[in-house]
């Protein structure tokens, strides 16, 4: 037991707590009855993702994810939550159909689905795709600025372009849409 | 239903994985996936409904993240922030579609909205 507990890292020690709160943010999101509460929940939750993001190495990626995701894109969500002004009225009573009820199941089933993956870890049906992937050490500045930017600029400039398109007919769309009088 | 990993297992796999075991963060992200598809398909709330999405959207990010620190390949970070652009744009025209729904209808129900014209 004790040379378990020694080769525990300080990315375990983080981990598991983060993604727990994570998930915990997630069912707040879909469990609160207000979408206002859902949409502070969606908040934490993209603050503890953030966190197991730079676990993962990915420095630059978390650090974007605050900045877009908790903040730009959730204050747009408050914003509109806010404009939208529901009431206890508008927002209904909490009603269960047959069709929820199945598709509630089916998503549970997919962590079922998810967790006997993990399972098949210990089968003697010889391990699935991914499993005997070792790590690759991670060389001198994985995940920084310096080194995303590098790949994004040089091999990815197409996309990154595509994707500032989308943005701008995004922008367009999103005024023509909201603006009332079409 | 399957156990988790034994402890003596997790050693085992320590002595190959440095940190967490990949496979416990595509199951976070296989959770987060399933919690985002739960709010899609059981809530009717238009909001709630797009933030579900966005969560479903997180847990891809996750998995191209994960993926990219095994391969120590910078290529899942770059596919995660193009990810990151498309779900501001969505949720930029998705909120544009829900103000002018709530204009138009008074609803934000989905299940009320059932066709295009007035």
């Amino acid at each position: 037991m004790s040379s378990f507990l020694a080769s525990l890292t300080l990315e375990h020690w983080l981990f598991y707590p983060l993604a727990l709160l994570t998930i915990a943010g997630a069912l707040g999101v879909v469990l609160a009855r207000n979408p206002l509460y859902g949409a502070l929940s969606l908040i934490s939750t993209f603050f503890f993702l953030a966190a197991i993001f730079i676990l993962a190495g990915a420095h630059f990626v978390g650090i974007l994810q605050i900045i877009v995701y908790a903040g730009a894109i959730m204050v747009l969500f408050l914003m509109a939550i806010m404009l939208l002004a529901l009431d206890a009225k508008a927002l209904g009573r909490r009603r269960v159909t047959l069709f929820k009820l199945v598709g509630g199941l089916f998503s549970v089933g997919l962590v079922g689905l998810a967790l006997s993956f993990l399972g098949l870890r210990q089968g003697a049906r010889g391990p699935i795709m991914w499993i005997r992937i070792p790590y690759q050490k991670l060389p001198e500045g994985f995940g920084s600025v310096a080194a995303v930017g590098d790949l994004l600029f040089r091999e990815h400039l197409l996309q990154l372009e595509a994707v500032s398109l989308l943005l701008l007919v995004a922008i367009v769309g999103a005024v023509a849409v909201a603006k009332g009088k079409i | 239903m399957p156990s988790l990993p034994s402890p003596s297992l997790l050693t085992l796999a320590a002595t190959f994985a440095p940190g967490v075991i990949l496979e416990h963060y595509l199951l976070l992200a296989a959770i987060l996936f399933a919690i985002g598809m739960l709010g899609v398909v059981t809530r009717r709330n238009a909001l709630t409904m797009f933030m579900s999405i966005e969560l479903m959207l997180n847990a891809a990010n996750l998995t191209f993240l994960a993926f990219a620190r095994v391969h120590a390949d910078l290529s899942g970070h770059v596919t995660a922030i193009l990810v990151m652009a498309v779900a501001a744009a969505e949720a930029a025209v998705g909120l544009a579609i829900v103000i002018a729904l709530q204009r138009v209808r008074g609803t934000t129900n989905v299940d009320e909205v059932r066709t295009l014209k007035l």
